[in-house]
């Protein structure tokens, strides 16, 4: 029988817990400003677009022959462009936000339907459906690593660079604005960051559960942190934590591995909010306890 | 000099599209005043503020902030927003929301100085708010939230402040102590605008007073007078007895209206 250490000494096994660990970091800082901006509907419509770049990205390699456009570099495209879209209209336009997202969530998935139907299947062949959608953090190659590791370094500079503003502009728009902060430009490059983090998440539980890695742990976090930086930190270090946990769960009973980190930290969830439910009831009654 | 006074607002026409909210408004604020503006929900009051601090560009008209049109001179004024505006749930403890007011000076700089980090003790001392540094927002009563962010509005140095409905979510006791610490920071010669729809709320410390409906009536004593009464609240001048508990027979009522005599 092959033992952990056996699975840990294998060249993918060790790219997959790299790539979920980058990822799993991204999603501690980034997830952040989606739970507390309240972003989770745009998040998921930036993370659908991804699809149709995936899917452009085997036309454009099978039909057009233009190799180094691979599906990372696609859904790159498409969901950066998506996030410029979403910028553009909720600052320039008087559209329903949540109108817009859903239109852009369609649109990127039927594009990606299309062009995976159009691309020429006797020059190569795509990824499943299920791999793209649910994803399969096994065959995370060097390449798509490399790439995952500089986007994250860049995302997290970014992050650096800009932490103060970004938490005036989540907080108080208006003194944002009032505060010489290129409050347009600086939403601008929040959409991108979110759009560049989907893409990285996307290789380790795929598009459709890129919302619960970027949300549910540092909903978990926010429970119990006072700042922003803390529940960046906490966020990190569960999103690893309960993710590392999943990957060892779906060696262990063959289970797919992006559900079973999904399913891990959708039960902390939960798990976490009873504890804090009750711990909160306790403490009331103990304080109206007369003395 | 016009252009020295803290803020001149002179034919001011602002609007939504084609509604005119804010209809051919002249006012000054002077040096260590201290100006209470009272209306009805929708009378114009938060679009008044917005129109000063720059964020709506007027349809006619001209504001200046010591002779600086807002974009520039909007560096003079702390500005204290409703506190219904704010996710209380958003994790971030009282010293990082105070030190958001040195945004305008720290620049694109991605840390805070030590002489910025000062400032930020001294806003604390003068709110009396140093204990609470560490505490999340969300533990805050509605006083000591308001105070904090009167510190906000007031660690640049600002030479005016406006507050918008400074006193609405507060108790009694919890207004008297924000009136407190507006009388100080007036009297450190900070010239003050507030604006409320609760006349029942205005502190004793108000030293002019005026009144919006889309239109402006101002008054260089704080004492209502009938054009106001009649612009704000619809109610022919002899139904609302300013000098008692009165209640207008048209609907209208405050139960505190002595209060601004």
């Amino acid at each position: 029988m092959t033992s952990i250490l056996d699975y840990l000494s294998m060249h993918l096994i060790q790219n997959m817990f790299l790539a979920t660990i980058f990822a799993c970091t991204l999603c501690g800082v980034i997830g952040t400003y989606v739970v507390v901006n309240k972003m989770v509907s745009i998040t998921g419509g930036i993370a659908h677009t991804t699809f149709g770049g995936v899917g452009f990205s085997y036309y454009v390699m099978s039909v057009l022959l233009v190799g180094w456009f691979t599906p990372m570099i696609g859904a790159l495209l498409f969901s950066i462009v998506s996030a410029i879209i979403l910028t553009y209209c909720r600052t320039f336009l008087d559209l329903r936000q949540d109108t817009l997202i859903g239109v852009i969530w369609a649109i990127g998935m039927a594009l990606g339907v299309i062009f995976l139907s159009s691309m020429d299947h006797s020059v190569m062949t795509p990824a499943s459906y299920e791999s793209i959608l649910f994803g399969n953090v096994l065959f995370v190659g060097n390449q798509t690593l490399t790439i995952m590791i500089i986007l994250t370094i860049t995302v997290l500079a970014i992050v650096a660079l800009l932490f103060e503003d970004l938490q005036i502009l989540t907080f108080d728009e208006i003194h944002a604005k009032i505060s010489n902060i290129k409050v347009n430009l600086l939403t601008l490059i929040l959409y991108v960051i979110i759009a560049v983090s989907c893409v990285v998440v996307a290789n380790v539980v795929g598009i459709i559960m890129i919302l619960a890695l970027m949300t549910i742990p540092t909903a978990i976090a926010n429970l119990y942190t006072a700042s922003l930086k803390e529940m960046m930190i906490l966020g990190t270090i569960f999103s690893i934590l309960f993710a590392v946990l999943g990957l060892f769960l779906a060696l262990a009973f063959n289970s797919p591995p992006g559900a079973t980190v999904v399913l891990i930290i959708g039960l902390v969830f939960v798990v976490s909010l009873s504890v804090k439910h009750t711990y909160g009831k306790i403490m009331n009654k103990r304080c109206k306890k007369p003395s | 000099m016009t252009s020295e006074l803290p803020i001149s607002i002179e034919n001011l026409t602002v609007g939504y599209g084609s509604e005119v909210i804010l209809n051919d408004i002249s006012l000054e604020l002077r040096n260590d005043d201290f100006l209470a503006i009272i209306g009805p929900n929708g009378g114009g009051k938060t679009t008044l503020f917005r129109s000063i601090l720059g964020l709506i560009e007027p349809m006619n008209g001209t504001i200046r902030i010591y002779g600086e049109p807002p974009a520039t001179g909007v560096k003079h004024i702390g500005y204290v927003p409703q506190q219904s505006m704010f996710d209380l749930r958003y994790p971030i403890n009282v010293e990082s929301v105070i030190m958001m007011g040195l945004r305008i000076h720290k620049g694109l700089r991605p840390f805070y100085s030590k002489e910025e980090k000062e400032m930020a003790e001294v806003a604390m001392e003068y709110t009396d708010t140093t204990d609470l540094r560490s505490k999340r927002i969300s533990a805050l009563s509605g006083g000591q939230l308001q105070r904090i962010l009167i510190a906000r509005a007031l660690v640049s140095k600002p030479k005016i402040l406006l507050l918008d409905e400074p006193t609405s979510s507060l108790d009694p006791a919890m207004r008297d102590c924000t009136y407190d610490v507006l009388k100080k920071v007036n009297s450190d010669g900070i010239a003050i605008m507030l604006i409320t729809h609760d006349m029942g709320s205005i502190s004793h410390d108000v030293k002019r007073l005026a009144c919006m409906n889309r239109r402006l009536v101002c008054n260089d004593r704080p004492e209502l007078t009938d054009d106001m009464i009649s612009l704000g609240f619809h109610c022919p001048p002899g139904l609302l007895k300013v000098s008692d508990n009165a209640k207008c027979s048209c609907g209208c009522h405050d139960n505190n209206q002595g209060d601004v005599q």
